[in-house]
């Protein structure tokens, strides 16, 4: 009798699991097509509007660069230089040093020869206590915040009482940005008053060649798990990202790579000290901030311009990373649950954030608990063939063929990986992704949820 | 293309003679040559030019700016009969009027300056750039703009930004209608940067009041172009200067008075090294 109740449990979780699985597949196949349609016509304009174009950038605004940077002694230097080589009339570079332990600010100051400057501050965001402004003196537009540890987003803060420019761009001290990125992600500013903040792609750099860090040439990693986030960052970027900007309804712009107007950010209160998922709550709080006092604005994001970023290459760091990942996006949600299903905040309130509510926060449980419960059916020879299919064609087979239709987009656009034999990799990996690796993921976004309970703020 | 290979050379070897790739191609020649070799190939152009029509006749909206394009190389007078103004796709408009910013026609931009400025959320300086691009021969209508639609703040704005950009002194004249009639913010600074840039130190009658603005913004921009104009400080004016509340007013007092060489120097930093009544006695010993 018991036997049969639970078999008839597991049963019913299964269509339940099924059920999750089908709308999940619809919604990222809906999302697919509209990031196609706006890949379309994104590239028509691309091919009568070049970023360089003069008309465009007689009037780009200027924009500061905030580097934050926490004992980043071997990167920094490197970091900077490829910063010094970006292409835009009237850009500045604040590296903030977050109270570094290592000979990061000694290296900084020696190299670029800085010496002690002054600096007005334009807003009052609460912050740990700044110790001293450097100026280069071989660059003068490199500027160097030391200040008391508090933190990636107190350190970000400081940069933004300290930006002078209406626009700042916010990336880690290990992205590399394209020389022509800041130009092209600055774009929807000019075109649009409503714009308050702007993002691109992050691009794995494992694998490809630089120099003065810059790219020279694009390869596919050598690492196994690099190669699986190069086919989940295309998805992600390419399938998601495009189609919910596309919506108007953009949760994410990577704390990597995003520009952001300073006026509404200050008024807003900057970033939020006390969560590990910073980037993605400021979007969150804007969206809210906006709703709130009626103000119209658009958070854009855009597929060409590129910062490239290593991923992490060994299972450990990656689980971590993953785990961080889930945490931050569980905090965002969490603290603006208010948003949630409300009309005031259109398709943010109604469409985004039931989304990731439902398939980003509740889905790694169902998904996990659904293999086994499928596993169970399937070893007590419960299920029926029809059932087996059906199951493996939701679960498995539309994950890879989604997968494969990113790779199209990648290719009918922007087409970065160059070679044949890139591509035959790139299907490889997006067929092999979904026996194991995507189980994984959600593994390691369960523990992030069960960290997050536990109310763990580390970053590792 | 190869940019070696000679454009009749390539021309020869194209399969399709009169497609639409034989027109983009044409199109990255069109402005390398000149005389009777630019003749010639705007010449080959015009044959292919029904399918340029196919394209402006599609539906997608994409082919049409293309179709918009590629006309505007080889028959610009006739670009503006397919402009399409798409409330739902500002962007697609804009990139179309962008294509059009260099007729040859006043008329026709005339008619583009409007559309430009009834198109919504579209920023002023992107406007402006467009209007610099047309070049100066739209000033006399900028200057109608400037002196008559007090009641569309942003389009005096967009014209004042423009006729400064130009370095047009047209309407200097304007100074006294400007700085009395108008009441927005915008207009007020941007008509003191414009007399910055101008230099026109008969205005420093008229500028002066403005120090006292209650908007910043005007603010900056009037003591930004009195301190350009004039090497006259009052101590009252110090003081309200370098105690002003907002702290964009200070730094650019200070930036200007470093730049000046009637003006003993004073550093930036001097903000909130110096208490006022230092920088009071550095200014005026």
């Amino acid at each position: 009798m018991i036997k049969d109740i639970l078999f008839t449990m597991i049963a019913v979780f299964n269509y339940v699991v099924l059920i999750y699985f089908t709308t999940l597949n619809i919604w990222y196949f809906v999302l697919n097509i509209i990031a196609y349609r706006g890949l379309k016509s994104y590239l028509v304009r691309l091919k009568l509007v070049s970023p360089n174009d003069k008309i465009l950038m007689n009037s780009a605004p200027p924009v500061t660069l905030l580097t934050p940077a926490f004992n980043e002694s071997q990167n920094c230097v490197k970091s900077i230089k490829s910063q010094l080589k970006i292409k835009y009339p009237d850009m500045r570079i604040l590296f903030i040093n977050d109270g570094s332990t290592d000979d990061t600010l000694a290296k900084m100051l020696t190299t670029f020869k800085m010496e002690p400057a002054f600096l007005p501050k334009v807003s009052k965001l609460e912050t740990r206590d700044v110790k001293q402004i450097y100026q280069s003196q071989i660059y003068p537009k490199l500027w160097l915040i030391d200040k008391e540890n508090g933190k990636k987003a107190d350190a970000l803060n400081v940069g933004i009482n300290y930006c002078q420019t209406p626009l700042f761009c916010a990336i880690d001290n290990d992205s590399m940005l394209e020389e022509d990125s800041i130009a092209r992600v600055v774009v929807p500013f000019i075109e649009d008053v409503r714009t308050i903040v702007s993002g691109g792609i992050i691009r794995i750099a494992n694998g490809c060649e630089f120099e003065n860090g810059h790219i020279q040439k694009v390869d596919l990693p050598k690492n196994i798990w690099a190669r699986f986030q190069v086919m989940e960052y295309l998805r992600a970027f390419y399938g998601g990202r495009l189609a919910w900007d596309k919506l108007d309804a953009s949760l994410i712009v990577s704390g990597a790579f995003g520009v952001f107007r300073h006026s509404i950010v200050v008024a807003a209160g900057g970033y939020l000290h006390e969560t590990i998922g910073e980037d993605m709550e400021l979007i969150v709080r804007l969206h809210k901030y906006c709703g709130d006092n009626h103000i119209p604005y658009k958070i854009r994001y855009l597929p060409d311009p590129i910062a490239w970023t290593e991923g992490p290459t060994t299972l450990k760091t990656l689980g971590k990373q993953r785990d961080r990942w889930q945490r931050g996006l569980l905090d965002s949600v969490m603290r603006h649950i208010s948003i949630l299903f409300r009309p005031k905040y259109k398709k943010v309130g109604m469409l985004a954030m039931p989304f990731y509510f439902i398939y980003e926060m509740i889905g790694p449980f169902i998904e996990v608990t659904g293999y086994i419960a499928f596993l169970l059916f399937l070893l007590t020879g419960n299920a029926s063939t029809s059932f087996i299919v059906v199951f493996l064609l939701v679960s498995i087979v539309m994950g890879m063929c989604l997968s494969v239709f990113t790779l199209v987009l990648e290719e009918i656009s922007f087409h970065r990986y160059p070679k044949f034999k890139h591509m035959v990799n790139l299907i490889f990996i997006a067929i092999i992704e979904n026996l194991g690796y995507r189980q994984l993921n959600s593994w390691w976004r369960i523990k992030g949820t069960w960290s997050y309970m536990r109310k763990n703020q580390s970053w590792y | 293309m190869h940019n070696e290979i000679h454009p009749f050379d390539g021309y020869k070897k194209l399969k399709k003679k009169h497609s639409i790739r034989f027109l983009f191609y044409l199109e990255e020649y069109v402005d390398l040559l000149k005389g009777k070799e630019k003749e010639r190939l705007l010449t080959l152009g015009r044959l292919s030019l029904k399918n340029v029509y196919r394209f402006l006749r599609s539906r997608d909206k994409g082919k049409i700016v293309y179709g918009i394009h590629l006309i505007g190389i080889f028959h610009p007078e006739e670009q503006y009969k397919f402009l399409m103004i798409n409330s739902n796709d500002m962007n697609m408009t804009l990139t179309a009027i962008r294509e059009m910013h260099a007729v040859d026609d006043i008329h026709i931009k005339e008619q583009l300056i409007r559309i430009l400025f009834k198109l919504p959320n579209i920023s002023y300086i992107y406007i402006s750039n467009l209007l610099v691009e047309m070049g100066s021969d739209i000033v006399p209508f900028l200057r109608q703009i400037i002196e008559n639609r007090f009641t569309a703040p942003n389009e005096q704005m967009i014209a004042i930004e423009t006729v400064r950009r130009l370095r047009n002194m047209d309407c200097l004249d304007l100074s006294e209608i400007i700085l009395n009639r108008a009441q927005d913010p915008g207009v007020l600074s941007c008509w003191l940067r414009y007399l910055e840039d101008q230099k026109d130190s008969q205005q420093l009658d008229l500028i002066h009041p403005f120090i006292e603005h209650p908007n910043p913004q005007v603010r900056t921009a009037a003591i930004r172009v009195y301190l350009t104009l004039s090497d006259k400080l009052t101590a009252e004016d110090i003081v309200k200067i370098f105690n002003d509340s907002n702290i964009m007013v200070p730094i650019n007092a200070a930036e200007i008075i470093e730049k000046s060489s009637t003006f003993p120097y004073l550093s930036t930093g001097s903000i909130e090294e110096l208490k006022w009544k230092d920088i009071y006695k550095e200014i005026l010993i």
